[in-house]
């Protein structure tokens, strides 16, 4: 009865994983964690599961009726319940911040050629005209925006050169992010970029010149126009130019339902 | 007998709480300290990522199961020798390219070179199999030619490193015999009541086929209780690392080249990222780290990691597993130093 105990628990083990991915897959959180394009292996996962559920249902039936002798490890089963423990106990949603400490960083978008930052000689006077430049920064107002999906371009934005975006007046949606390499009025406007799960995750952002006074919170949602100039500026002791979002406004902003950019969705 | 089995379980229990203990107190003593991300919010970040390796993970390696499985009951070590070249060298290259024609991620791969090895395929070329598929193969090379598109080069300089060091290190570990490479595995009863899946066997080919779709099944359901605890604790051991250990710890030492390229190899075993999103985390690291320490990171990453190591630990022995490793690390620094060297420039 003890070995068929074991087969019962292995069942029970099955049937709660497929609960689970079941449950993510119909309600769509399940984008949460992973990339559309690997949702078709999730329901290929489902389907294994079923089909090793059902299994196991036949093997329990022959084992009572056979009293067939098997060893299982008892261990190995324990280490399954924690993921769904986890589950259980702190599940994350659509509100779980993301900019953690650990996150990689990408200004720009490096995907697409031609759109990468541009590295310059290290040219101290050309760094200090700059500085001296006038580059107004955005401000911070009172009302509130809704996240328009019809209206967030954040994607294509990323697939265009610096050049190609200098001067043109752009609305982006996306959370505060800053770090300790920035300029003391800058902050990263910034979504979290996929390929395959919430685990490869990256920051990628366009740089807004703000008041370096103003209560702009980390990880809140914002949506900001201003109009794209570029600066150069040391990232990590190295001067890049940087295209960034100046002379604006800044609305704080509803968090959308689906916070991750895909790429190659 | 008995007591002394209970002994060592209940030690590796405590010992497993101790270790994610251990990673907690770190990430909140270190970690947390650093980020404005309160408790709460950090324990359901660590969730978020775990579960995403896991949902992620979790289709493949029961995809390499059943593959594993099928093999398994279906091939014959007959088989197996006859499709491989008979040279030793043009075994290890056959190998090593066969994910050009049968792309397989590297939670799916342990699985299937077990049942390979199982099945009579000499180590060397199921090791280089095992350490080149995930890298070359058309998904993961395209997805670096996306990710590096002001290096062009980036992407035939990963594969063509993949593939030497996965020859290579087949060749170096290739002398191993199955017995003290594969774990002792548990005794089943496969569905024709007899012992039949022995090494030599011919897979019951005698038997009906509804026997062989349920021996199927039944090695898949055995395999996964394996592999798949495994899985959870590495993605465990991985989720907690990627969460609350700070990568700035490791970025921050890394300024010549050689110290560079450990610590970009350090970070690609230490984040246990798939073979197809390795190579834009990556990218990232550009405006820190030299081209070759990158190449580092792309290189490693999908050859050994926190997870691949757990894996590996259950379906191979200790001692082969660390020497295995060893000989990875040392083989793939050798590439990126010697990639360094060679062609310096075409990193910028």
């Amino acid at each position: 009865m003890a070995n068929c105990g074991m087969k019962i628990l292995w069942l029970v083990i099955l049937l709660a994983l497929t609960v689970v991915l079941l449950t993510l897959l119909l309600s769509g959180d399940i984008i949460l964690y992973l990339a559309p394009r690997m949702v078709p292996m999730v329901w290929f996962g489902l389907a294994v599961l079923v089909v090793l559920c059902v299994y196991q249902g036949h093997e329990i039936f022959r084992c009572f009726r056979e009293k067939t002798q098997t060893l299982l490890p008892s261990l190995r089963l324990i280490l399954f319940c924690f993921p769904i423990l986890m589950m259980l106990t702190a599940m994350p949603d659509t509100n779980t911040p993301g900019s953690m400490s650990n996150q990689n960083v990408r200004l720009l978008s490096q995907v697409n050629s031609g759109s990468e930052t541009i590295k310059i000689e290290e040219d101290s006077a050309a760094l200090e005209t700059n500085k001296a430049s006038v580059y107004l920064p955005c401000i911070l107002m009172d009302e509130r925006a809704v996240f328009d999906p019809q209206a967030d371009m954040f994607a294509s934005y990323l697939l265009e050169t610096a050049e190609a975006l200098q001067d043109n007046t752009i609305t982006l949606y996306g959370f505060v992010y800053r770090d300790d390499s920035f300029e003391e009025d800058m902050v990263l406007v910034s979504r979290q970029m996929i390929t395959c799960c919430a685990a490869d995750a990256a920051i990628v952002g366009f740089h807004v010149q703000v008041n370096p006074d103003i209560d702009l919170q980390l990880n809140e949602w914002i949506r900001v126009t201003g109009t794209i100039k570029t600066k150069n500026m040391l990232y990590y002791g190295t001067p890049y130019t940087f295209p960034v979002l100046t002379n604006g406004i800044i609305l704080p902003c509803n968090a959308p339902t689906t916070e991750y950019l895909f790429i190659n969705p | 007998m008995q007591s002394l089995s209970s002994n060592r379980k209940i030690s590796k229990v405590i010992g497993f709480l101790l270790l994610t203990a251990s990673i907690f107190w770190i990430g909140f003593r270190f970690g947390m300290q650093t980020s404005s991300v309160g408790l709460l919010d950090g324990i359901r970040g660590f969730t978020l990522i775990l579960l995403s390796i896991l949902l992620e993970a979790l289709p493949f390696v029961l995809l390499g199961i059943i593959v594993s499985s099928v093999i398994q009951v279906f091939i014959t070590e007959e088989m197996i020798l006859k499709i491989m070249p008979r040279n030793h060298f043009l075994r290890l290259m056959f190998a090593s390219l066969v994910g050009l024609i049968f792309p397989v991620c590297e939670c799916a791969i342990i699985p299937i070179t077990r049942g390979l090895i199982k099945k009579g395929m000499p180590i060397g070329p199921a090791i280089a199999f095992m350490l080149a598929t995930p890298i070359v193969n058309p998904i993961v090379l395209l997805s670096t030619y996306n990710a590096f598109p002001t290096m062009p080069l980036m992407m035939p300089l990963r594969a063509a490193c993949g593939l030497i060091g996965a020859v290579a290190i087949g060749a170096l570990v290739g002398r191993a015999k199955s017995n003290d490479v594969l774990k002792e595995s548990i005794t089943t009863v496969c569905s024709c009541g007899e012992h039949c899946h022995n090494e030599n066997s011919s897979g019951c080919q005698s038997k009906r086929k509804r026997d062989l779709f349920l021996d199927v099944l039944h090695h898949t359901s055995t395999e996964l209780q394996g592999v798949g605890a495994y899985l959870i604790f590495g993605a465990i051991i991985a989720a907690g690392v990627q969460s609350f250990v700070p990568a700035k710890f490791l970025t921050g030492i890394g300024s010549g080249e050689i110290t560079s390229i450990l610590v970009m190899m350090g970070l690609a075993y230490l984040l246990s990222l798939c073979s197809e999103a390795d190579a834009f985390v990556a990218n990232t690291f550009l405006y820190q780290f030299s081209g070759a320490s990158v190449l580092a990171f792309l290189i490693v990453g999908p050859m050994i990691d926190i997870k691949n190591t757990f894996m590996m630990l259950g379906s191979f022995k200790k001692r082969f597993t660390a020497r295995l490793i060893i000989t990875i690390l040392v083989v793939c620094f050798a590439l990126a130093l010697a990639s360094s060297l060679l062609i310096g420039g075409f990193y910028g």
